[in-house]
C-alpha cells in the first residue's frame, strides 16, 4: 500500500515536470515537430546565436527558433506575470544562476531526468535536476594592449599601486569581486576594493561600456569585462586581452525549460542540445563562452589549467551569493 | 419632462436640444476625462501600491504585506539628504542652462532677423534626436581624463594642465542643460512664434530699448510657455537617468533617478526593488504635484497672456542691426560644442571598429562596414516598420488627446476645479518612473481580456502615457495664447461649436500641435526603458536594436543605426523646409 502510493506520488511529480515514463531524445523530437517551434529568452548574444540556431535547426529539422535577448531580471519578472495570468509565452530561458532561486521559489521550473532521458553528465545537472548548466562568465583583470605589455599586471593587487591610479575601470556591481569574496573572505576583499576605490578607477555600470571603453583607451585595464566576450573583440581585431591572473572569478550560465511552456518537448530538446559537444563548439565558436572546466572545458578553459590559474565559479547558495554581490557593490561605492 | 413642456410639445423639443447642447460639452469633458483616467491612473495606483507592498524579493502584486516601510526607508535615511540635495542642483542647474538656451535661440531664431535661421533651427533640434546614452558616451570620448579628444589636443598642444573633468557634479549639469536645451527650444520656439509683434512695436513706440522691451514685454506675455517648459523640464531633468548614471558614477554622484534605476535593475539573483523605486517615484510625483500648482496659480489670469486676437496679429522680425554678426557668432559657437562634436564623435565612431584618437592610422582605418551591416541586417525592415508605426500612431494619438484635453482645461464648459483636476491627471504620468508604468501595463493587459500583451499595441498604450505631460502642456500653452474673442466672433456669425473648433481655433493650434507631434514621434523613437521592458521578438523597435547592438559590443554599429536615425529624424524635421524649397524650384521652373 505504502509503495503504491509513492509510486502514484513519483508519477505525479514526473508527470509536472512534463515528463512521460517512455520519453526519448526520439519520441520528444517527433512531439516537437508537432509543437513547430520553440521561444528562446535569452541574456545571450541572439544576433551571435544564429549561427547554433542554424546547427540546432539541422539537427532538428521541422522546428521554428524565436529567440530574443532580454535581460534576466526582466526576463524572470515577465515569466512571473505570465504565469500568474495562466499566459506562459516562453518555452526556455538561460540565465547565470544567481537568479535560479527566483525561479524556484515560483515553480517555474521543475525536476526533470536529464541524465536518464540525455545522458547529460551529472556535473551539468543542477538544482534537483531542475537546470542544466551550459557554460561560464568568466570575469577576469582585461586590458588594452597597445598600453600594456603582456604580464605587466602580474596579480589583482597591482591594480591598487599608484601606477594605475585613475588608469583603470571597474564595474560599478563588482560580479567578479563578489565571486572572488567567496575565496578571499568578505574582510579581505572589503579591503582590497577600497585601496582599488582609493586609487580613482573610471567606473562603469556594466560590461559592455567597461570593454569599450578599454578598447577605446579610455583606461589601460579594467575589472568586470567578460573573458569569452574580450577575446571574440581581440579576433576581431580589438587592441584587447586578458590578464593570466588568477584566481579568476566565473560566473555559472544555466538554462531551463519554463513550466507551463506552450512547447515543452522542444524546450527540452534545445536545453539538452546546448550541452553536447557540437553544442559547446559552436557556443565557443559563435559567442566565445562554453565550459570553463570539466572534460568539455573549452580551450580558455584548456588553458587556464595549462597555466595553472584557479578558477572560482560563482556559488550555488543563492543567499551567500546575494550578501557577496551587496557588501561589493556598497565598497565599490557608485551605487549607493 | 417637465409639465410645462409636456403640455407644449414645440417648448418641450426647444428645451430638450438645449438640455442636450448642454449635456453634450459634459459628455465630451467625461470622454476625455475616461480616457486620460484610464492612461493616467493604472500606472499611478501600481505606484501607489507598490510602494507600500513591502515583500522583498516579490512583485508587487505578489506581495501579502501592506505597509510604510519603504517610505520610511527613504524619508529616514540621512544618505537620501545628500541625494536630494544633489538631486535638487541636478536638476534646477539643468533645467535653468537648459531653459535659458532655449529661450534666447527660441527668441533669437523666431522673433529677429538673424542669419541662417533654418539652419539655425535644424541644428537646434539635432541633439534632441541623439540617444541620451549615446549623447553621454559621446562627452566621455570627447572630455575623459586619459584619451578624450579635446583634453588629449589640450595635452598635444602643450596645455595638458587645461583638463575638463567630465565626471562632475558640474559637467552633468551642463551636459544635461545643453541636452535639455535641444527639448525645451521646441516648445518654447511656438509661443515665441504666436506672438503679436505689434505689443513689442507698442514699446519701441513709447522710447523702450529693445532689451528692455524683450523683459518688461516680451518674457511676461509667454510666461505660461516658460512657466510650463520650467516645470516640465524640471520634472525630465529629476527623473532622467543616462546623463547622470555614466557620469555620475566614477565621481560618486548620485541622484534620485539613478537611484530609482539602480533599484530596478538590481544585481544578480534579485528582482527589481519595486517598492524603493515606487516610493521615491511617489516622492517626485509630490514634487511635480506641487509644481503644476504653482504653474496653474501663476497662469491663473489666462486673459493677461493673450497674444493672438480677433483683431489679427503679425509675427514680425525684430531687426538687430550690429547685434547681427556678435550673436549668430555666439549661436555658431553653441553649434559648433553642443551639435558639431558629439555628432562628428557619433559618426567617427560608427567608421571605426574600435575607437581611435584621430590620425592619419586612424583615418586609414576608416569604412563603412557598419552601414554595410546594418544594410544587411535581416531584422531591420522589420524594425523601420515596427518603429515606423509605433511613433507615428503614438504620436499622433497622444497629440489629438492633448489637444481635446487642452481645448477642455483651457475652454471647456466644466467646473474649474474639475478642469484644473484634469489638468494635473495629464501631468502625473510624467512623475512615475518607466519601470513602473512597464509593470502596470504588463499586469493589466495580462489580466485583462484585451488582446495587446506582447504586441506593438501595448508598446503605443506604454508611449501614450509617457509622453502625455509633456503634448498637453504644449497645447495648453498655445490655447492660453488664444484670445476667446476669436471663437465668440465665429459664434456671432452663427458657428456652432465643433465648426469653431475645426476652422477657428485648431488652425491657430495646429503649430503647437505639430511640434508636441514631433516631440513625441522623436522620444518614441529613442525611448528605451519602456520599450526593454514591453518588446518582443515582433514588436522590436530602433531604440532596443541600438541597445542589442550596444550591449553585444557592436559599438560602430549601434553608432551607424544611432547616425542613421539622426539622419532619418532631422529629414523629418526638415520636411517643410524641403517640401517648400521644391515647391519654390517647381513654380520657377514651370510658373505653376
Amino acid at each position: 500500500m505504502r509503495n503504491g502510493i509513492a509510486a502514484a506520488f513519483a508519477a505525479l511529480a514526473l508527470s509536472a515536470g512534463g515528463v512521460r515514463a517512455d520519453d526519448t531524445p526520439r519520441s520528444l523530437y517527433e512531439q516537437a515537430k508537432q509543437e513547430g517551434m520553440v521561444s528562446v529568452w535569452s541574456s545571450l548574444d541572439v544576433e551571435m546565436q544564429q549561427a547554433q540556431l542554424k546547427v540546432f535547426s539541422r539537427k532538428f529539422p521541422g522546428l521554428r527558433i524565436e529567440a530574443f535577448k532580454i535581460p534576466p531580471a526582466a526576463a524572470i519578472e515577465r515569466a512571473i506575470a505570465e504565469s500568474r495570468a495562466g499566459r506562459v509565452t516562453v518555452d526556455v530561458m538561460d540565465t547565470n544562476s544567481g537568479y535560479l532561486q527566483l525561479v524556484f521559489d515560483r515553480d517555474l521550473a521543475r525536476p526533470y531526468p536529464w541524465g536518464k532521458v540525455f545522458g547529460v553528465p551529472d556535473d551539468l545537472v543542477l538544482y534537483d535536476n531542475r537546470a542544466l548548466a551550459i557554460g561560464h562568465y568568466d570575469l577576469p583583470i582585461s586590458y588594452n594592449t597597445d598600453l600594456v605589455k603582456p604580464g605587466e599586471i602580474a596579480s589583482w593587487e597591482d591594480l591598487t599601486q599608484p601606477k594605475w591610479k585613475g588608469k583603470f575601470m571597474l564595474e560599478a556591481r563588482g560580479f567578479g569581486l563578489a565571486i572572488l569574496a567567496q575565496e578571499w573572505g568578505e574582510e579581505k576583499t572589503v579591503s582590497y576594493i577600497k585601496r582599488l576605490v582609493a586609487n580613482r578607477p573610471i567606473i562603469t555600470q556594466s560590461a559592455s561600456p567597461t570593454m569599450d571603453g578599454l578598447a577605446s583607451g579610455q583606461a589601460s585595464a579594467a575589472i568586470g569585462a567578460i573573458g569569452g566576450r574580450i577575446q571574440k573583440l581581440r579576433e576581431q581585431g580589438a587592441p584587447l586581452d586578458w590578464a593570466r591572473v588568477g584566481p579568476i572569478p566565473a560566473q555559472v550560465v544555466t538554462v531551463f525549460p519554463v513550466v507551463g511552456a506552450p512547447h515543452p518537448a522542444a524546450a527540452k530538446l534545445w536545453s539538452w542540445w546546448w550541452t553536447t559537444p557540437e553544442g559547446q563548439k559552436t557556443f565557443y565558436d559563435e559567442q566565445g563562452y562554453g565550459l570553463l572546466a570539466g572534460p568539455g572545458a573549452n580551450p580558455r578553459g584548456q588553458e587556464m589549467k595549462e597555466k595553472g590559474l584557479s578558477i572560482v565559479f560563482e556559488t550555488g547558495k543563492v543567499e551567500e551569493g546575494r550578501h557577496n554581490l551587496e557588501i561589493v557593490s556598497q565598497a565599490i561605492g557608485g551605487l549607493k | 419632462m417637465t409639465e410645462h413642456a409636456m403640455t407644449n410639445p414645440t417648448v418641450g423639443s426647444r428645451e430638450a436640444g438645449e438640455d442636450s447642447a448642454r449635456s453634450l460639452p459634459m459628455i465630451l469633458f467625461g470622454v476625455v476625462a475616461a480616457i486620460v483616467a484610464w492612461i493616467a491612473l493604472a500606472p499611478f495606483v501600481m505606484l501607489i501600491y507598490s510602494s507600500l507592498a513591502a515583500d522583498k524579493d516579490k512583485l508587487p502584486y505578489e506581495s501579502t504585506t501592506l505597509s510604510l516601510d519603504n517610505y520610511v526607508a527613504v524619508l529616514a535615511d540621512a544618505k537620501n539628504l545628500d541625494l536630494l540635495g544633489a538631486t535638487a542642483a541636478f536638476a534646477i542647474g539643468s533645467t535653468v542652462i537648459g531653459v535659458g538656451l532655449a529661450v534666447f535661440f527660441a527668441w533669437l531664431i523666431e522673433r529677429t532677423d538673424i542669419f541662417a535661421r533654418k539652419f539655425l533651427f535644424v541644428a537646434m533640434l539635432t541633439p534632441m534626436a541623439i540617444p541620451s546614452m549615446i549623447y553621454a558616451m559621446a562627452w566621455i570620448q570627447l572630455c575623459g581624463p586619459n584619451n578624450g579628444l579635446i583634453n588629449a589636443t589640450l595635452t598635444n598642444m602643450g596645455l595638458g594642465f587645461i583638463q575638463v573633468n567630465v565626471f562632475s557634479l558640474t559637467s552633468m549639469i551642463v551636459i544635461q542643460g545643453v541636452a535639455l536645451a535641444s527639448h525645451a527650444y521646441l516648445l518654447i520656439a511656438i509661443a515665441f512664434r504666436n506672438f503679436d509683434s505689434s505689443f513689442e512695436e507698442q514699446a519701441f513706440m513709447c522710447g523702450r530699448g529693445k532689451l528692455a522691451t524683450v523683459f518688461r514685454i516680451t518674457m511676461p506675455m509667454l510666461k505660461p510657455a516658460l512657466l510650463a517648459a520650467g516645470l516640465f523640464f524640471t520634472v525630465v531633468a529629476l527623473e532622467t537617468f543616462d546623463i547622470p548614471i555614466i557620469l555620475g558614477l566614477t565621481s560618486h554622484v548620485q541622484v534620485v533617478s539613478t537611484q530609482i534605476y539602480w533599484s530596478t535593475h538590481p544585481e544578480s539573483g534579485r528582482l527589481p526593488e519595486y517598492g524603493a523605486a515606487s516610493a521615491l517615484g511617489a516622492v517626485l510625483v509630490v514634487i511635480a504635484y506641487a509644481l503644476i500648482s504653482l504653474y496653474t496659480r501663476a497662469t491663473r489670469d489666462a486673459k493677461r497672456f493673450v497674444s493672438v486676437t480677433a483683431r489679427g496679429f503679425r509675427p514680425r522680425p525684430i531687426p538687430l542691426g550690429a547685434w547681427r554678426w556678435p550673436l549668430f557668432g555666439v549661436a555658431m559657437l553653441f553649434v559648433v560644442v553642443a551639435v558639431g562634436l558629439p555628432l562628428f564623435i557619433l559618426i567617427w565612431r560608427s567608421l571605426l571598429r574600435f575607437y581611435q584618437y584621430p590620425s592619419m592610422k586612424a583615418l586609414q582605418a576608416l569604412s563603412l562596414n557598419s552601414y554595410y551591416a546594418v544594410y544587411n541586417d535581416p531584422d531591420i525592415p522589420k524594425v523601420l516598420a515596427n518603429t515606423f508605426t509605433l511613433s507615428v500612431g503614438s504620436a499622433g494619438f497622444v497629440t489629438l488627446l492633448a489637444a481635446a484635453v487642452a481645448w477642455q482645461v483651457v475652454r471647456g464648459s466644466a467646473d474649474a476645479g474639475w478642469r484644473r483636476a484634469l489638468n494635473r491627471l495629464a501631468f502625473f504620468p510624467q512623475s512615475i518612473p518607466s519601470v513602473v508604468v512597464g509593470l502596470a501595463l504588463i499586469f493589466i493587459y495580462l489580466w485583462l481580456p484585451i488582446p495587446v500583451y506582447g504586441t506593438l499595441w501595448i508598446m503605443a498604450i506604454a508611449m501614450v502615457t509617457r509622453f502625455l505631460a509633456y503634448s498637453t502642456g504644449t497645447i495648453i500653452a498655445a490655447q492660453m495664447q488664444l484670445s476667446a474673442e476669436l471663437e465668440e466672433a465665429a459664434r456671432v456669425c452663427g458657428a456652432g461649436r465643433a465648426w469653431t473648433y475645426l476652422r477657428v481655433v485648431l488652425p491657430l493650434v495646429t503649430p503647437a500641435m505639430m511640434a508636441a507631434f514631433l516631440w513625441v514621434l522623436i522620444h518614441i523613437v529613442r525611448e528605451l526603458g519602456l520599450s526593454l521592458m514591453l518588446y518582443t521578438l515582433q514588436s522590436q523597435v530602433l531604440s532596443t536594436k541600438i541597445w542589442l547592438l550596444w550591449e553585444n559590443g557592436r559599438v560602430a554599429d549601434a553608432c551607424a543605426t544611432g547616425v542613421l536615425t539622426v539622419a532619418g529624424l532631422l529629414l523629418l524635421l526638415s520636411a517643410p523646409t524641403i517640401f517648400r524649397g521644391a515647391r519654390g524650384i517647381w513654380r520657377a521652373a514651370f510658373g505653376t
